[in-house]
């Protein structure tokens, strides 16, 4: 419930202090660049939420690194 | 975007120190005594001393190419398909930093001190002010390190004067019981959780004098000898057993003050120590992805994206740190081979192909004098 | 013969003197201190020229004008029209300091309405502006804000020729310039820059005469007027112009190459640039003993902590973190807290938000009554409240404890400052404990740190850090060490005196 409150937060901060200067500048690649980054982000969120078991970037990344740690820490033991 | 030479050594050494001590000072002596049982401070030492070296590649590349940071270094070795690449995986390991930093201090508040809060409310406040600090600029929260320091330096001199005295030397002993691996494993795991590559981002903005190798060394000392003065402290006053159960060992340490036994029990003061490390060395990851972020995609001005990235900070770090269970197994397996390939491997790399490319170009204005005699 | 060339072009005085009267008049809403006094001169071919005095009543004195013209002597007078008359009343004949030709109304209109005479002739298209001012205003005083116990007891009046006059006597170097403008359009207010020229950074002053020619409001009232207008940033509780009523700050300051900005009609004088570690300052410091001063200044630290802290950290250890209290001193607190209703927050707010009603309502007491309200506020009220059940005994203590060290602080523009941040750390450590508190503080510090006065980082000598400013931050060193001046504030000549 508390992530709802940081989303709508974080959207209302960018929109109303970051969105209109850039608007007035009419910087469409900045634009585009915060709009992904922010539904990324909130979907993101939204799968944190709701989903029992999110996906975990650092499963993912474990996945890759542990063979090479597991070799790096046998060297050391 | 800030002016090179705006900060003088002295308050880069001190960004140093606060990014050393970081989420270090907290974590560190429970994997040392893991590994290393009551070796743990010699093993802190081994790792300042790799840290060193970290720092010795830095300042090598800070020397030969001062006015870029390791994104334009990238460029420039690699040229721009590669070295693109090899920014993006740099910006993408500094932003998981900050968040697993900030995911560490929430399960740290909400494990130790404030357990019935939500650990997003805590998080996201933590944002808050980070986000805060990060678009006022590097200016602002060098300022901010500078009035903060003696602050630590405080606290510090307050927790651990009152447990000098507790500390029993039978802890420490026998040295080197199970030889010598496991003190450099447990040194490596240390120094895979100090990450000093971020700050080679800043250090363009550092004002070098030619002498000097720009406060970055020094720094990285002083926070050392914090941290290894911590590790020991812990393995003296509570063992080395206790200490590899905790997941955060100085907590544990502060709860041993003891002044004049009326002041007990003063480790929610503490935390302030804790804090404000952490918040400077988030404040400093995020400050350097940024950048990075900035000069990969050829931005004129980054300020728009801190809060979407900030706001993101706290997602990734919900998503990657599920449980403390999940943290330990992570951080003790596989979280220094990963780090020393951004920070030990890769810096190698990149001081090798410049060091090479130097030389090839030092090479050609030979061989062109040579051309014109002969026409 | 020096003949005026005006501004502005519509509204020149006219020759006949009759129409310049009846313009006066008219334009000036027929006005009952509008004092217009006639009489007639000989020129020299025997012919009588009309002439008329004006001035306002209450701003300048009569007798000196009438005196001359009616007691002078004047068959020396070579003047054959009333132009030369005008010259020759210029030049021979008044006996008085400051005198003007004009020859637009707006020019004598500004020149009457700040307490001169005005001397028109009939046939002459210009005037005599002759500085009779006599004003009536306070006395110099001793300042009742800012008092010490040893040093000055002067403070500013409201008249800006006295203030300036008041530096000039500290002052007594060639090198104090002066500049003055009018601001407001409608009050039409003197504001004078004050600096000394061979010490002042001159980026300060480019950017004082830049915000305050860029300044477009009615009226100027108080120097605040202004303050709000040229400060760096509006919305921060913290200070960043110092104000003083006292001329001996002033001049303390000027030497260290700030500059002053002076308002007519205000005994509050602007310093600029100022300092967070300027607030807490006082002229005392450097007129006693440099060790007693370095004690009081780190008491009036820890007092600007405790004023802003103390309620939150008693919040926060009441509520979350009660190991930290000694076990006798928790057993009183939870007697205590047992009959109380509230949450120890509401409890605070509750006292909290009452002292600030006993302190507003004090200020505006009439003095008689005022002595016994505030014992009877404090005293009776709160022990009442605690008897009541209201509040706890710890409580009461919390806030008189706050509340006094609120007053330690010789700023009072800081003073407001931790009055509003107590109530935003109270209700971080009501919520979060004491990682509310110290997130409070972080974000605090961060703001500190970003502030700027006038282009000088607000919390230097601090952050930047510079060691030979600490001599006169946290603690003072004595005289014959204060060798350098401010280096932060960047002045012309860093060397204040000779190594001893």
């Amino acid at each position: 419930m508390w992530l709802w409150v940081g989303i709508i937060g974080a959207w209302g901060w960018v929109c109303t202090v970051d969105v209109p200067p850039l608007v007035r500048q009419r910087k469409v690649k900045e634009l585009m660049l915060i709009s992904v980054i922010m539904i990324v982000m909130t979907a993101g969120s939204m799968t944190y939420i709701y989903m029992s078991r999110p996906p975990n970037p650092l499963v993912w990344l474990g996945i890759w690194i542990s063979p090479y740690a597991r070799a790096l820490y046998s060297l050391m033991s | 975007m800030v002016n090179k030479d705006t900060l003088t050594v002295r308050t880069f050494s001190i960004l140093v120190i606060f990014f050393t001590i970081g989420t270090s000072i907290l974590i560190t002596p429970a994997g040392l005594a893991l590994e290393a049982k009551q070796d743990g401070w010699l093993a802190a030492i081994l790792g300042v001393g790799l840290n060193g070296l970290t720092v010795l590649i830095c300042i090598q590349l800070g020397k030969r190419h001062n006015d870029k940071t390791l994104i334009e270094m990238c460029h420039a070795a690699f040229g721009k398909w590669a070295g693109n690449v090899l920014g993006i995986c740099f910006v993408l390991f500094f932003y998981l930093l900050a968040a697993l930093m900030v995911g560490d201090l929430g399960y740290f508040l909400t494990t130790q001190n404030l357990p019935e809060t939500p650990i997003e409310v805590l998080q996201i406040m933590f944002v808050v002010i980070i986000v805060f600090a990060v678009r006022a600029g590097l200016v602002v929260y060098s300022r901010a390190a500078q009035v903060f320091f003696p602050i630590l330096i405080c606290f510090f001199c307050l927790l651990i004067l009152p447990i000098l005295p507790k500390i029993s030397i039978n802890n420490f002993e026998p040295m080197l019981e199970y030889g010598f691996m496991p003190v450099v494993k447990a040194g490596f795991s240390f120094s895979g959780l100090q990450e000093m590559i971020v700050l080679l981002m800043l250090y363009p903005y550092v004002k070098k004098p030619a002498s000097s190798n720009g406060g970055f060394m020094g720094g990285m000392l002083v926070g050392g000898i914090v941290l290894i003065v911590t590790s020991m402290g812990c393995i003296g006053v509570m063992g080395a057993s206790v200490t590899s159960n905790q997941l955060f060992p100085a907590y544990v340490l502060a709860k041993n003050i003891s002044i004049g036994h009326f002041l007990e029990r003063i480790e929610g003061l503490m935390i302030f120590i804790w804090i404000m490390s952490i918040v400077m060395k988030i404040v400093i990851t995020l400050d350097a992805s940024v950048i990075g972020l900035g000069q990969l995609l050829k931005l004129k001005d980054t300020k728009p994206f801190i809060i979407p990235l900030g706001f993101g900070i706290v997602v990734l770090a919900l998503l990657c740190y599920p449980n403390t269970i999940f943290i330990q197994d992570f951080l003790s397996k596989n979280w220094a081979p990963f780090a020393s390939i951004f920070t030990l491997f890769l810096p190698m790399l990149l001081l090798v192909v410049l060091l090479l490319q130097k030389k090839k170009a030092d090479d050609h204005p030979v061989t062109a004098s040579i051309d014109k005699q002969n026409v | 013969m020096y003949i005026p060339t005006p501004t502005n072009h519509d509204h020149l005085l006219h020759e006949n003197l009759e129409l310049n009267l009846k313009q006066l008049h008219e334009e000036l809403g027929y006005s009952p201190d509008l004092i217009s006094r006639h009489f007639q001169a000989a020129l020299a071919n025997g012919r009588i020229v009309q002439g008329a005095t004006v001035y306002m009543d209450g701003l300048s004195s009569s007798s000196m004008m009438l005196q001359f013209l009616f007691a002078g002597n004047h068959e020396n007078d070579p003047s054959t029209t009333s132009a030369e008359l005008l010259d020759y009343y210029q030049e021979r004949v008044i006996p008085e300091g400051s005198v003007h030709k004009l020859a637009s109304f707006d020019e004598l209109y500004d020149m009457l309405l700040t307490g001169n005479s005005i001397l028109l002739l009939d046939g002459c298209n210009y005037a005599l502006a002759v500085g009779t001012k006599e004003l009536k205003a306070r006395s110099v005083e001793e300042p009742n804000v800012q008092s010490v116990v040893r040093g000055p007891r002067e403070g500013f009046t409201e008249v800006l020729g006295w203030n300036t006059a008041m530096i000039r006597r500290k002052i007594n170097s060639r090198h104090l310039w002066f500049e003055t403008l009018k601001l407001g359009s409608v009050t039409q207010t003197k504001v004078a820059i004050i600096y000394i020229d061979n010490l002042v950074s001159e980026s300060v002053l480019e950017l004082v005469r830049e915000r305050l020619r860029k300044i477009n409001i009615d009226g100027i009232l108080e120097s605040n007027y202004i303050e709000e207008q040229i400060q760096d940033k509006i919305y921060t509780p913290f200070p960043t112009i110092f104000n003083s009523e006292r001329p001996d700050v002033v001049a303390a300051g000027l030497l260290e190459g700030r500059v002053a900005i002076m308002v007519d009609g205000t005994p509050f004088a602007l310093l600029v640039p100022a300092l967070f570690t300027q607030f807490f300052q006082s002229s005392e410091d450097y007129y006693e003993r440099a060790d007693f001063s370095t004690l009081i200044r780190l008491l009036r630290f820890f007092s600007f902590i405790l004023a802003t802290i103390t309620p939150s950290f008693y919040i926060a250890i009441t509520t979350f973190h009660q190991e930290m209290l000694p076990t006798t001193l928790l057993y009183n607190l939870a007697a205590q807290r047992e009959g109380v209703p509230f949450p120890a927050f509401v409890e605070a707010l509750i006292m909290e938000i009452t002292f600030e009603i006993l302190r507003e309502a004090s200020v505006r007491m009439p003095k008689t009554i005022g002595q016994s309200i505030s014992i009877v506020g404090t005293l009776v009220v709160g022990q009442a409240a605690v008897e009541a059940g209201l509040v706890s005994a710890a409580m009461v203590i919390v806030v008189s404890i706050t509340a006094i060290s609120n007053f330690v602080l010789p700023a009072f523009n800081l003073g407001i400052a931790a009055r509003i941040i107590r109530f935003l750390l109270m209700i971080l450590a009501a919520s979060f404990g004491l990682y509310g508190v110290f997130i409070g503080v972080i974000a605090i510090i961060f703001h500190l740190c970003s502030l700027t006065s006038f282009g000088v980082s607000y919390m230097a000598p601090l952050a930047p850090f510079n060691l030979t400013d600490q001599k006169d931050t946290l603690f003072r060193v004595p005289f014959p060490s204060m060798i350098t001046r401010p280096k932060s504030l960047n002045p012309k000549r860093l060397v204040r005196q000779k190594k001893p």
